[in-house]
């Protein structure tokens, strides 16, 4: 393997962090609205964006000869000069083709036109210090500056301005910073911002549009079934994972799932008995 | 009631409830994301010292500190330490981890003195001195002796003393910590807030701060000049605000953040973390203990009493025992009296209000008192306490005022019989249930100091032209009076509830004085000058639409989003016909009521000065497992007198909530202090901490309004606040009926349990 190549080996990216590093690099577009092709495998050396198309799609160049697949045009360019003559009556039989369309080319030349023409060619980003990206409420979201120490609900509010999520405790005690993380509802305030890189997040605000109320708030809208109200971000997140799980829970399973959270107003009573349905009256 | 339309109706959901639910309602520091410094304290390892010196050098080396500010500069810190984790310096830096490596650098130089942690030995004779008041530890006070009370004992078939021990002492641990975020924009200082008195807050600041003033030199030779802040050069605003009870009243933390702003030049959010909440400068409750000495006849009927409260007063030196002693003053019928204060200073964080400073730690050890007499008159406690209520007629023996209402007869009832006090009631220790665990009946209650009018205050609203109300409370959305306005505003225009809205609120630029939400004054006090508003612009419209009407103002009368002709109901218009008529909106103003009557009672008159008192019962099931000390409570009922039930659901879910808070403090809260180092061990959540959902039977719950119909507030309303939740002796009660034995003191937990029946 020649040198040139070995030394792009050790700077290999995954494509994942390859995307978040084309997606600053190229354009500086914010990832998620910026426009991405990557002619790559898993393994990246080499990126080509072009910003009217979006994919995800792994595009190789392929020699027409023998079939091997290359990240980069100057690879198969290479490739081709090294090992083969331009020879025309074999060339009429092959095309090259554009790995992100699929239109075909006769020469390597007519690719490589094509290629400038409509794609920029760009070399491998070096991957930036500390770059996190996470998916929050469908939206993908990437950080570079976060501290080690920053916590997922601190990067929630302070970052993203989801202040939904609440800051009770700042450390697992009291379940008002509770999301749903792949899944799982977390304390967000013990999660680290950088250990989140790839998670899937949702807060409070994707749990409605401000019309439509999931169902786990239509339970406690149906009772105005609040206090301060600072909690009950949390208990909606803990009782909303429970109700995608679980059809009418019964009152044990709703105690359990919000077991993690605390109300100074005394309003998990209140809770309990709006999330189960049960009948609340004041007694004249 | 069923003469009310909106008032007291199911239904009239809170006006916040979907942005609560969605995570929209804005509290204090959910503002300015990137924008904004954060703030860790200082908080002091000792409980009793001088500050001698802080250098800041090293703190002010490291990278992403912007502002300190210590004893030196910041009008909250004092150089007296007085208490354990007592805050004397502040960091402002670019995330909350700096601010605490900035704080972890500050070189602080202590002159360390003896504490004393026990109020107990802070009151002996030759004590160390604790530093709180000048010379002593102690401060006596009494209320001039009612009656006769040597005279009241000799009356007496038998003379019983008794005492009750020290209840718990804790910190509100409200959920949404003391938190702000202060910006100053030239001479002018934005803050928003978590709050229960935005205007008093705007007050305080005033007074610990000094006004900038951009173009001024200091003349040289001179002192500079120094002005207090103007306050309308403070802009404060507090909408969201969560659980406050009592502790959002003050202005520290605003304080510390607008000082560390005009140093950074930046906007400064301070979100106090649980350890500055617990310590700092909040206030907690705290016990007391008693001495009662009661002269009582056969039949139950006291005859005299003389009672002693002692209250550790804490390093802030509050003093409440006499305060404390308002439960047994109040509620009973004595002639013969006596009530005296002692007030110890310690070395602990703050005492202060946490629904009241004084009346629920007081009904605490009075309940559990008396509960003591009646067993040894060998009497039901809740005949003994039926046999001695004060009645409604009667009139409050220091003050000579009448009542405006009295349910606490009817609260009693009513929670005894939710919980079948007749047939469950047993002597001590007698029933053992199925399942081998002993099974207990509690009750406790009283007239409370709180639900009455508090300082005058305004509100404002608008008639909008499209038929709808816009009400702007000066108040911040903690408890949910707000929304017990809307409700006062709709019954009095005779809207739809709907049909009025909240606007602005808890803003000090554009809403009106609001006064406190503390000490159950809101609804009442706020709700009558929202009465007033009402009535102010519903008189303006009515002239519009009886000119339409062809009938005079006084003939109409609305409801439901109607107005009619009283006598013919054929002639009405809607709310939205007649606003279209407005040539310009209407204003409505009002100002709140004083404490008079405004309805005739008994044989007092309109206008006469009268007593406004929350008053309460609560009445407990348990059972005792006496293996493991473990207590369930198999039901609660919680009865508050509240004049009138104005806003249901929040009437509803605050009582009820009642319950749960009185289950946390009967069970487990508790600071705990080192009384070796004087230092708070459990500043935290978990170990001093509410219910949990798998500690509650919420079936088991009642909650219970008694409409004793107030002659003094709007629609017969007082306020409920503090009353629904100051029956906590009621469980010290029923550990007592299912055991025999007496626990003396709160929180009733399980290794106490255990050691007061000999088995730890
Ligand atoms: S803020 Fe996360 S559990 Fe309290
Ligand atoms: S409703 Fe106030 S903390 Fe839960």
């Amino acid at each position: 393997m020649p040198e040139k190549e070995m030394t792009e080996e050790k700077r290999q990216l995954s494509r994942r962090q390859f995307i978040r590093n084309a997606g600053i690099v190229v354009g500086g577009t914010a990832v998620g609205s910026s426009i991405l092709l990557s002619a790559c495998g898993e393994d990246v050396t080499t990126t080509v964006t072009k910003t009217e198309t979006v994919t995800t799609d792994v595009a190789k160049y392929v020699s027409p000869f023998d079939g091997q697949e290359f990240d980069t045009l100057a690879a198969l360019e290479a490739h081709i000069t090294d090992k083969y003559l331009e020879d025309p009556d074999v060339i009429e039989k092959l095309k090259y083709v554009d790995p992100f369309t699929g239109e075909e080319f006769d020469s390597l030349a007519a690719l490589k036109t094509h290629i400038e023409e409509n794609y920029i060619e760009v070399a491998p980003a070096e991957p930036i210090e500390g770059l996190v990206e996470m998916t929050v409420n469908g939206k993908k979201r990437s950080f570079v500056d976060l501290k080690p120490y920053s916590s997922l609900m601190f990067v929630l509010r302070e970052k993203l301005g989801l202040f939904g999520t609440k800051d009770g405790c700042s450390m697992g005690e009291c379940g008002t910073c509770t999301v749903i993380m792949n899944g799982k509802t977390v304390y967000s305030c013990l999660a680290l911002a950088v250990e989140c890189d790839g998670a899937e997040i949702e807060t409070i605000e994707a749990q409605s549009d401000g019309v439509t109320l999931n169902a786990a708030q239509q339970k406690l809208y149906e009772q105005s079934a609040v206090q301060c109200g600072y909690c009950v971000p949390g208990i909606v997140m803990s009782a909303t994972s429970l109700m995608r799980n679980v059809n009418n829970p019964t009152l044990n399973q709703i105690k359990e799932a919000i077991s993690g959270h605390q109300c100074t107003c005394g309003n998990l009573n209140v809770y309990l008995q709006a999330l189960a349905g049960l009948d609340m009256e004041v007694r004249r | 009631m069923s003469d009310f339309n909106v008032v007291g109706k199911s239904g009239n959901f809170d006006k916040t409830l979907v942005d609560k639910l969605i995570g929209r309602l804005d509290y204090a520091d959910d503002r300015m994301p990137g924008k904004k410094l954060f703030t860790r304290a200082l908080l002091t390892p000792y409980a009793h010292a001088e500050v001698v010196r802080v250098d800041k050098s090293a703190a002010e080396a490291i990278p992403g500190v912007k502002a300190i500010t210590s004893v030196e500069c910041c009008p909250v810190f004092t150089r007296n330490v007085r208490y354990g984790q007592q805050d004397i310096a502040a960091v402002a830096a670019v995330d909350p981890e700096t601010a605490a490596r900035g704080v972890a650098a500050l070189e602080v130089e202590y002159d360390v003195k003896p504490h004393i942690i026990d109020p107990d030995e802070a009151a002996e004779p030759g004590a160390d001195h604790t530093g709180v008041w000048e010379d002593t530890n102690v401060r006596t006070a009494e209320i001039p002796m009612r009656g006769d009370v040597e005279a009241g004992m000799d009356e007496a078939d038998q003379i019983i003393e008794v005492t009750a021990g020290w209840s718990n002492y804790w910190q509100h641990r409200e959920l949404e910590p003391r938190s702000c975020v202060a910006q100053w924009v030239g001479d002018h200082l934005y803050i928003w807030t978590t709050s229960q008195n935005p205007f008093g807050q705007r007050a305080g600041l005033t007074g610990r701060l000094v006004e900038r003033l951009p173009d001024y030199t200091q003349p040289e030779g001179e002192a500079p000049v120094q002005r207090a802040m103007p306050m309308h050069k403070i802009h404060l605003v507090s909408h969201g605000s969560g659980s406050g009870h009592g502790n959002k009243h003050f202005n520290e933390w605003l304080s510390i953040a607008s000082t560390l702003s005009d140093f950074s030049g930046m906007p400064v959010t301070y979100h106090l973390n649980r350890e500055e909440q617990h310590c700092g400068e909040s206030t907690h409750q705290n016990g007391g203990k008693i001495t009662l000495k009661v002269g009582v006849k056969d039949d139950g009927t006291i005859t005299a009493l003389d009672s002693t409260i002692t209250a550790d007063g804490c390093g802030n030196g509050a003093t409440t025992a006499l305060g404390m002693q308002f439960p047994l003053q109040w509620t009973f019928k004595v002639p013969n009296a006596h009530f005296k204060g002692i007030d110890v200073a310690t070395n602990k964080p703050k005492r202060g209000p946490w629904r009241c400073v004084a009346d629920p730690p007081g009904d605490a050890i009075m309940s559990l008192a008396l509960d003591k007499v009646a067993a040894e008159i060998g009497m039901n406690p809740l005949d003994f306490r039926l046999k001695n209520l004060m009645e409604p007629d009667m009139v409050q023996y220091e003050t000579g005022l009448p009542f405006a209402s009295m349910g606490v007869r009817e609260c009693f009832e009513k929670a005894a019989e939710a919980v079948n006090w007749n047939q469950n009631w047993h002597a001590p220790g007698e029933r053992t249930l199925d399942d081998g665990r002993k099974h207990g009946m509690g009750i406790s209650g009283h007239i409370d100091s709180h639900g009455q009018m508090s300082a005058p205050c305004g509100a404002i609203l608008h008639l909008t032209k499209d038929g709808h109300c816009l009400i702007n409370p000066g108040q911040s959305h903690c408890a949910g009076s707000i929304n017990a306005f809307a409700v006062i505003v709709a019954e009095t225009l005779g809207m739809k509830y709907d049909d009025v809205s909240i606007g602005e609120w808890g803003n000090t630029d554009v809403t009106s004085e609001g006064g406190s939400e503390g000490g159950s004054t809101q609804t009442i006090t706020l709700g009558s000058a929202y009465y007033e508003a009402a009535m102010d612009a519903r008189n303006e419209a009515f002239e519009i639409a009886a000119e339409w009407m062809g009938v005079e103002p006084d003939e109409l009368d609305a409801e439901d989003g109607v107005i009619f002709e009283k006598n013919n109901r054929d002639n009405s218009r809607t709310w939205q016909e007649v606003a279209g008529r407005f040539r310009w909106p209407i204003i409505g103003k009002g100002h709140s009521w004083e404490k008079r009557l405004r309805r005739p009672l008994n044989n007092w008159d309109v206008g006469d000065e009268c007593e406004v008192r929350g008053q309460l019962a609560a009445a407990i099931e348990i059972a005792v497992d006496t293996e493991t000390g473990h207590i369930e409570i198999l039901k609660f009922a919680n009865a508050i007198d509240n004049g009138m039930t104005i806003n249901y659901h929040g009437f509803m879910n605050s009582t009820y909530g009642g319950c749960e808070i009185m289950h946390g403090q009967m069970m487990n809260y508790e600071q705990v202090i080192d009384h070796g180092s004087g230092l708070t061990l459990n500043p935290n959540m978990w170990q001093n901490s509410h219910v949990t959902s798998m500690d509650i039977n919420p079936e088991g719950y009642t909650a219970i309004a008694v409409e004793s119909d107030d002659h003094c507030g709007t629609y017969g309303c007082k306020g409920v606040g503090e009353p629904q939740v100051s029956s906590i002796a009621c469980l010290s009660n029923a550990f007592y009926n299912a055991t025999g034995v007496w626990i003396d003191s709160l929180p009733i937990t399980p290794d106490k349990v255990l050691k007061a029946l000999g088995k730890a």
